[in-house]
């Protein structure tokens, strides 16, 4: 019985972490000054290569020069198509809704709500 | 057209209901990026060449309004996220539409409607009857755009939120849960507070200052002077006093979903003071008055 168990625990752990690969195929880091206006935060022409359709995109915001106040991402196609978006916590990980495929290009961007704010610097990591 | 506008104040006021939906509308389809992909698809060679190489799903050969069904039908419409990108921009537009409501009562004060001063016996009543009616139907006029705009955006996007989102206005009094519990409801509240009571205030403000001021240039220059003034002054006292400085900003209560713990009551401070300057003009301007 014990080993039946077992057995079990490792299946579900090792279905776990196929899961999370499954969702994490890119990582990346991101950086750049958000405005009033969307603005890229990683570099045009970041080759997102994917091995399969995915339905979310992580961002961990881990650093601003502003930390008192939220701050928009949203992900892009090379259409400029706005495929989904979130308004992240400073210092916080979330998952959004997206689409994106395999062999496309895709990037980060970052907003703004103020329009008097100055500009705000973020750096972190994303993936999908 | 004019001449037209100034004999019917109503029709200024539908034409302000008009432009503020329109531009609540115009803003929340602009989150999709449909302008820049038109303007680039019209005029950038090499982006109308790649276009279908951006997803497998992009059809080859596309005419432009194939463009724009394409961009408009793969992107994810959320009520909320709509109604916060769709009304963004009137953290500028408020003192600007105030100043309307101020030029067109000092219009009236300095037309021939200035005699109907003396038929009324309560020359303070009549102004403040006045200002008021000029105010609330100024602010009724935004706050109708916001309805229908939310009417609309709650039948485009099928009431779909995005779960990330979140907002601070009235939730330390309502409490953090009815923004996830009542979230049709929470927005609202909210247009009431940014789009009926905020515009109310200043266009009071408006008015009530266009008592003192000398020509019409003065009185569409006052409201905005007093607005961002004192929102640069925030931004700079932002270097000195850091975050606390949102509560001296008179635009933080449209965009208050920016700054985490906001306190309702001390961001409508700020927001009161043009109605508590509007007080003192008022009360100077009756005790000199005699009819």
């Amino acid at each position: 019985m014990k080993k039946v168990i077992k057995l079990f625990v490792a299946a579900f752990l090792l279905l776990g972490i196929s899961k999370a690969y499954a969702f994490s195929i890119y990582s990346g880091p991101f950086s750049g000054s958000a405005t009033s206006s969307w603005a890229y935060v990683t570099n045009p022409g970041t080759n997102i290569v994917k091995d399969n359709d995915y339905s979310g995109v992580s961002v961990n915001w881990q650093t601003s020069n502003q930390s008192s106040h939220r701050m928009w991402f949203r992900q892009v196609n090379s259409n400029q198509e706005n495929k989904g978006s979130a308004l992240l916590d400073y210092k916080t990980v979330k998952t959004f809704a997206s689409t994106a495929e395999q062999n496309h290009y895709y990037w980060l961007q970052a907003r703004r709500e103020n329009i008097w704010d100055p500009a705000t610097y973020v750096t972190g990591v994303w993936a999908f | 057209m004019y001449k037209k506008l100034k004999s019917n104040n109503n029709l200024i006021y539908f034409l302000i209901f008009l432009t503020c939906l329109l531009l609540m509308i115009l803003l929340a389809v602009n989150e999709t990026n449909v302008f820049a992909i038109i303007k680039n698809f019209v005029f950038d060679e090499k982006f109308r060449n790649n276009f279908s190489l951006a997803e497998s799903n992009v059809y080859i050969n596309l005419n432009l309004f194939q463009v724009i069904h394409r961009v408009l039908s793969a992107y994810t419409w959320n009520f909320d996220y709509s109604i916060i990108w769709g009304t963004n921009f009137f953290q500028l537009l408020i003192p600007c539409l105030a100043a309307v409501a101020g030029l067109l009562f000092y219009n009236d004060l300095n037309s021939i409607y200035k005699f109907s001063i003396y038929r009324t016996k309560n020359y303070k009543n009549f102004i403040i009857k006045k200002i008021f009616n000029k105010s609330i139907k100024l602010a009724a006029s935004v706050f109708f755009a916001y309805l229908v705009f939310y009417i609309i955006t709650f039948i485009v996007t099928g009431g779909s939120l995005n779960p990330t989102i979140t907002r601070e206005l009235l939730l330390d009094i309502l409490g953090k849960d009815f923004y996830y519990s009542y979230t049709y409801l929470y927005y609202l509240l909210d247009g009431i507070v940014r789009f009926l009571i905020i515009p109310f205030i200043y266009s009071f403000f408006s008015c009530s200052i266009s008592l003192i001021l000398k020509n019409q240039k003065q009185v569409l220059f006052a409201p905005n002077f007093y607005y961002f003034g004192l929102t640069l002054f925030a931004v700079f006292l932002g270097y000195l006093v850091g975050n606390s400085s949102i509560y001296f900003s008179p635009t933080t209560i449209m965009i208050s979903g920016q700054y985490y713990n906001v306190n309702t009551l001390l961001l409508s401070l700020i927001n009161l003071l043009p109605l508590l300057i509007s007080f003192i003009i008022l009360k100077r301007k009756f005790n000199n008055v005699e009819i």
